[in-house]
């Protein structure tokens, strides 16, 4: 085998850019001299980015000092950026594609360069974000709004709307705020009646431990539910509860992951309402279509809960999933799920669930479509 | 007759019948004729006031600062000595015809398009190249095409792409260089020219007819002449102000 055969036969096992190289320089090795000749130019050597005066860009640069942009965001998402521009994530068409210049592995030694701009290591990776389950609580603090629609279809009727706020603060926390509202089935009586806001929450909830190397991270957690809604109408219990809670994830081989959350709900006024301890676990996997194309995470939750009283059983449940990105951005999500009482089935019906998931960091409604 | 007597007779008619075969013209042994052909001839001036250039702002990249010893200036109106208009694109307007099949470089060098009116036609590959010593993306904006963005980060890399929709005027940009911009037309014939340093252009091996020529200026927009080609060549002149 000649040197030039050997040579040839190596960058196809490399992948190394289809893009031809007539002459000049080679290709730097190291991360930062392939960031200095690939990303520098625009986005600073320190960077920072520069000014629109300097370049040709029509949006601001991104910092890529500032952690609260830089860390939330995985490798994935800025490798599907770098190799195929910015439209294919529904940014600005100044940003060039490079998969033609660099190869999947020169990207990720430039994402590798990037992720030192962020010195503040509090901040969780974007990789340990993992996807949002139906009914479980994920460690990773978020900028998100939720709209949750869950519909009784076997059982007495109901039907359970509930929107979540959720904003981060500093770089490990973040509180939220659920509003359920929703009808339910009269009982007795003929149609729909019971309409109105149901018990509202607030949250808060901190990451206790993070690490990208070992794919886990760790947050506890407590949630305040208040008495809003109507005990008549069968919106709310009318006591207030506390419930603080541990949630805990872990990136798995081959795209899986695993999710676990456990809670204790502490009524004040047990005559009303019991205690309640309750657990639930998430499996799943996300895999993006055609490599940089839409991302499907099919998931399963198990869920259970037992009222702290003498002789209570376990409700267990199950809760089969598909989230979805909708647009090109990803930040807009829909998941859609079946809740299986495996349980005392007679008196829980079974529930269909779905959401729609704005990330709204990362742009508006309307953008990135 | 003896055999040999007949051969020579036979010989002899074979060799008549070939010459006068092959001294015949080819008319009407199956081929075609090449239809009648002229050319058209033509000058562009601009007779307004241009815009005052300005210089580009190279010290944003030291490399391509260090590639021009003098300030180069940006004109986006170039009127040369003689008045003539350069960067024009002069074609004839909804002709038919095959295109090329060499490739079309475009380069960058020294931080500059070249050339800065690039043409094509559909089919013919273009091949977008570095010759720098620094980062250049290829914005190309096309609205009958889709659009790309390709980064090319190192001195020498070549960028191939094909165009399956004729087109005039599509932007192209460096996004990394602001005065970078240029600018391609993608014909569905081989019938055009861009004006030289003098404001004049020339296109070849038209075949006779009746044309719609137009002459297209980026920032001066589209003059449109009627001209008749019957061989020889034929004169037009636009004036643009």
């Amino acid at each position: 085998m000649t040197i030039v055969r050997a040579v040839f036969l190596l960058a196809v096992i490399l992948g190394l850019p289809r893009v031809a190289v007539a002459q000049g320089p080679q290709y730097p090795t190291t991360p930062r001299g392939l960031y200095e000749i690939g990303c520098a130019s625009c986005h600073a050597l320190d960077g920072r980015g520069f000014d629109l005066e300097k370049v040709a860009f029509s949006d601001p640069l991104p910092d890529f000092t500032d952690c609260s942009f830089g860390a939330r965001e995985p490798d994935a998402d800025w490798i599907t950026v770098s190799h195929q521009g910015g439209p294919s994530r529904g940014f600005s068409s100044s940003m060039p594609a490079f998969g033609e210049a660099f190869s999947m592995q020169q990207l990720q030694l430039i994402m590798d360069h990037l992720r030192t701009f962020c010195t503040d290591k509090r901040w969780p990776r974007g990789e340990l974000n993992l996807p949002r389950a139906l009914v479980t609580e994920k460690a990773f603090p978020e900028d998100e709004a939720v709209y949750t629609l869950g519909v009784n279809t076997s059982g007495a009727g109901g039907v359970l709307n509930e929107i979540t706020y959720e904003k981060r603060f500093g770089p490990r926390s973040m509180w939220e705020v659920i509003v359920p509202f929703g009808a339910r089935e009269l009982s007795g009586k003929d149609g729909w009646g019971n309409v109105g806001v149901g018990d509202i929450a607030v949250a808060v909830k901190h990451t206790v431990h993070h690490s990208v190397e070992s794919g886990s991270i760790a947050a506890v957690g407590g949630e305040v539910i208040l008495p809003t809604g109507s005990t008549e109408q069968g919106l709310g219990t009318g006591v207030t509860r506390f419930e603080p809670f541990v949630a805990y994830g872990q990136i798995l081989p081959n795209n899986l992951f695993l999710q676990l959350f456990g809670a204790v709900e502490l009524s004040t006024d047990r005559q009303k309402v019991s205690h309640e301890a309750l657990w639930r676990a998430v499996v799943g996997g996300s895999w993006s279509q055609r490599d940089f194309g839409r991302t499907w995470s099919p998931m399963v939750e198990v869920l259970g809960n037992i009222a702290l009283t003498d002789g209570a059983k376990v409700d267990w449940s199950l809760v089969p999933q598909l989230q979805m990105s909708l647009n090109q951005r990803q930040h807009i999500l829909l998941n859609v799920g079946v809740r299986l009482p495996l349980t005392n089935s007679r008196t829980r019906g079974t529930q269909l669930l779905l959401y729609v998931l704005w990330d709204w960091f990362d742009g508006g409604l309307l953008d990135g479509w | 007759m003896g055999a040999s007597r007949k051969f020579v007779v036979f010989a002899t008619v074979l060799v008549f019948v070939g010459a006068a075969l092959l001294s015949k013209p080819a008319k009407g042994i199956g081929s075609v004729e090449a239809p009648a052909q002229g050319s058209v001839a033509g000058h562009i001036a601009f007779t307004g006031v241009a815009p005052e250039p300005t210089a580009a702002a190279l010290a944003a990249d030291p490399y391509c600062s260090s590639q021009h010893s003098e300030a180069m200036m940006l004109r986006p109106v170039d009127v040369g000595d003689s008045g003539g208009l350069r960067h024009v694109v002069v074609y004839l307007r909804d002709a038919r015809g095959g295109g090329g099949n060499a490739e079309v470089v475009f380069d960058q060098k020294g931080c500059v398009y070249t050339p800065h009116v690039l043409r094509a036609t559909v089919g013919q590959t273009v091949v977008f190249r570095n010759s720098d010593q620094t980062l250049h993306s290829i914005h190309v904006r096309p609205t009958a095409s889709p659009e790309f963005n390709v980064g090319q980060p190192l001195q020498g890399m070549e960028t191939r792409r094909v165009f399956n929709s004729p087109e005039i005027g599509i932007p192209i940009r460096c996004d990394v260089h602001p005065w970078m911009t240029a600018f391609l037309s993608v014909f569905g014939h081989p019938y055009h020219a861009t004006t030289d340093d003098d404001g004049n252009f020339t296109i070849d091996q038209i075949p006779d007819g009746s044309y719609v020529i137009e002459a297209r200026h980026e920032v001066l927009g589209t003059l449109t002449r009627e001209i008749i080609i019957s061989g020889g060549r034929t004169t037009v002149t636009f004036e643009f102000s």
